[in-house]
């Protein structure tokens, strides 16, 4: 009864409207004006896959954005993140919340994984590829950009080991620690591939190489999908070590930065970041609760930029681990200025 | 169609802007006849749709599919409309305290063109915040589910239902004075007449 009631009251106030809105809408269309907007939109908009392959695939275990020098940044000003500035005062480093992975960002990534994996188990281990998928939902995503690259990395068992392959391939140092926590020990170091097309779609050789996975793409027979090329290489950009205790780890990373390098280093949102002065140097301290689900995995991260050798350092250690700050700040202390 | 839309939404997120036009095809009369019944005028309405469907697309990487599109874009223009609203009300107040002068009335089409509804409603609805004047444009004009409403406000279902409840008993209330004035006033008139 009520529900009758309510409803007769709700058809009484429709009937006092003075339009009728199918007839009012009928003729109305603005799709031109919009798509006119859109599209100019669209020719600006950074594409989300060119953003997520920045530095195409180094195991980044904390996300790290890069941008050049000038180019716009997404604001903040809450205390719980640190800026470090250059010796001119320029803001060369920030810490701020990371941002979520959106649902398509997760499809894609999903989507992209079983192509990986088949490159990998195509290479020799010490090999690098370029790769091309015939997968229009992919390849839309980031139009400009369709080539994938992947590295069949090698493992070096012992710091000697690791320290060779990081002179051969002129990789950034990483001087082996005289001070770790107790019990931790070398596991493995690598070094990946210096990446060849900064510049992306700006670069002839990285069209070259598009245009020839692509053509042999629409020549291939229907239903293959995976184009690969082999890469010859002979640098490196980025060296990794890991230490070991147990099930507990503790990683010291150094990457090449490309000149006026911005960088953007992400963090959980209940982290809490701070600057530490470390032999003159100024680095950043991010101490993390442990979280469910995605975010960045590690207890502790330690990180600074080594302007003379134009390097980004990192520290950082597993969620479950029992090392502290002053852990991470002896072994700082030692590779700063250790070159 | 929610099938051609699911696609089209995840071709437009894959960076395909062509595709949006299927999405602009399919909304942009409810959120016409929304914006109008919001704002109270045809030409701003026109002018918000355009807004928020370019806003719409600005924001797309951001859609989850955890909500309907549908309730997601509504949820734009409800913000717009009430960023407008309020911006208005600004410049009402402004007007009013600076140029009382030169203050001018609607012309009687400006008028005709401004009163979507019939009188008492029309002049009651003008006692509602946008907040409350939305909630019944939604429910009534139309025609989503409480539920749908929530995604939109960002509220449970059933504070979406009480909040209208009272929303419409505010309105009834308003309706029976405007009547209870409008006699006044006849009375009024009427003894004016006989003295």
């Amino acid at each position: 009864m009520h529900e009758l009631q309510r409803f007769t009251q709700d058809e009484n106030l429709k009937q006092m409207s003075m339009i009728d809105p199918d007839k009012a809408a009928r003729d109305f269309d603005v799709t031109d004006h919009v798509m006119k907007r859109v599209l100019a939109l669209s020719d600006r908009k950074p594409r989300l896959a060119a953003r997520l392959r920045m530095r195409p695939g180094v195991a980044l275990t904390s996300l790290i954005l890069f941008v050049v020098m000038g180019a716009s940044v997404t604001g903040y000003a809450a205390s719980q993140y640190v800026e470090l500035q250059n010796a001119k005062g320029e803001t060369v480093l920030k810490t701020a919340k990371a941002e979520e992975t959106t649902d398509f960002a997760q499809y894609l990534a999903k989507r992209m994984e079983p192509y990986r994996q088949s490159v990998l188990s195509q290479l020799n281990p010490g090999e690098y590829a370029a790769y091309y998928v015939k997968d229009d939902v992919m390849n839309k995503a980031d139009a400009n950009n369709p080539i994938q690259f992947e590295y069949k990395r090698v493992d070096y068992k012992s710091f000697g080991s690791f320290a060779q392959e990081m002179k051969r391939t002129q990789a950034p140092v990483i001087h082996e620690p005289s001070r770790l926590p107790q019990g931790y020990r070398f596991d493995y170091g690598y070094v990946y591939p210096k990446f060849m097309y900064p510049q992306m779609s700006s670069d002839k050789d990285y069209v070259r190489l598009k245009n020839e996975l692509i053509k042999q793409s629409e020549s291939a027979a229907k239903g293959e999908k995976l184009f690969i090329k082999k890469l010859e290489w002979d640098q490196a950009d980025f060296s990794y070590a890991r230490y070991a205790k147990g099930s507990d780890y503790l990683v010291i990373s150094a990457r090449t930065l490309f000149p006026d390098s911005k960088l953007t280093v992400f963090q959980n949102e209940q982290d809490t970041a701070e600057k530490v002065s470390i032999k003159g140097s100024d680095t950043y301290y991010i101490q993390s609760e442990p979280t469910q689900g995605a975010g960045f995995k590690s207890k502790n991260r330690l990180g600074w930029i080594d302007a003379d050798r134009r390097l980004l350092f990192e520290i950082y250690d597993n969620s479950a681990s029992k090392l502290n700050k002053q852990d991470l700040v002896d072994i700082a202390e030692d590779l700063i200025g250790s070159h | 169609m929610d099938e051609q839309l699911d696609d089209s939404i995840k071709r437009v997120q894959a960076g395909d802007a062509q595709q949006y036009a299927f999405i602009v095809g399919a909304f942009q009369r409810p959120i016409f006849v929304y914006c109008w019944r919001m704002l109270g005028s045809r030409q701003e309405a026109e002018d918000a749709v355009q807004d928020i469907l370019v806003r719409a697309f600005e924001k797309i990487h951001m859609y989850k599919p955890r909500v309907s599109f549908s309730s997601w874009l509504y949820k734009i223009a409800y913000h717009h409309c009430l960023n407008l609203i309020r911006s208005r009300k600004r410049q009402q107040r402004l007007r009013l305290g600076l140029f009382r002068q030169n203050l001018t009335a609607d012309s009687p089409a400006q008028a005709m063109e401004r009163r979507l509804f019939s009188e008492p409603l029309s002049k009651a609805l003008e006692r509602l915040t946008a907040e409350e004047r939305n909630l019944l444009v939604l429910r009534v004009f139309e025609e989503k589910p409480f539920g749908e409403i929530g995604e939109i406000l960002n509220k449970s279902p059933d504070a979406v239902k009480k909040k209208f409840g009272r929303t419409k008993m505010k309105l009834q209330k308003s309706m029976s004075q405007l009547k209870e004035e409008e006699a006044c006033m006849s009375c009024n008139g009427l003894l004016k007449t006989k003295i």
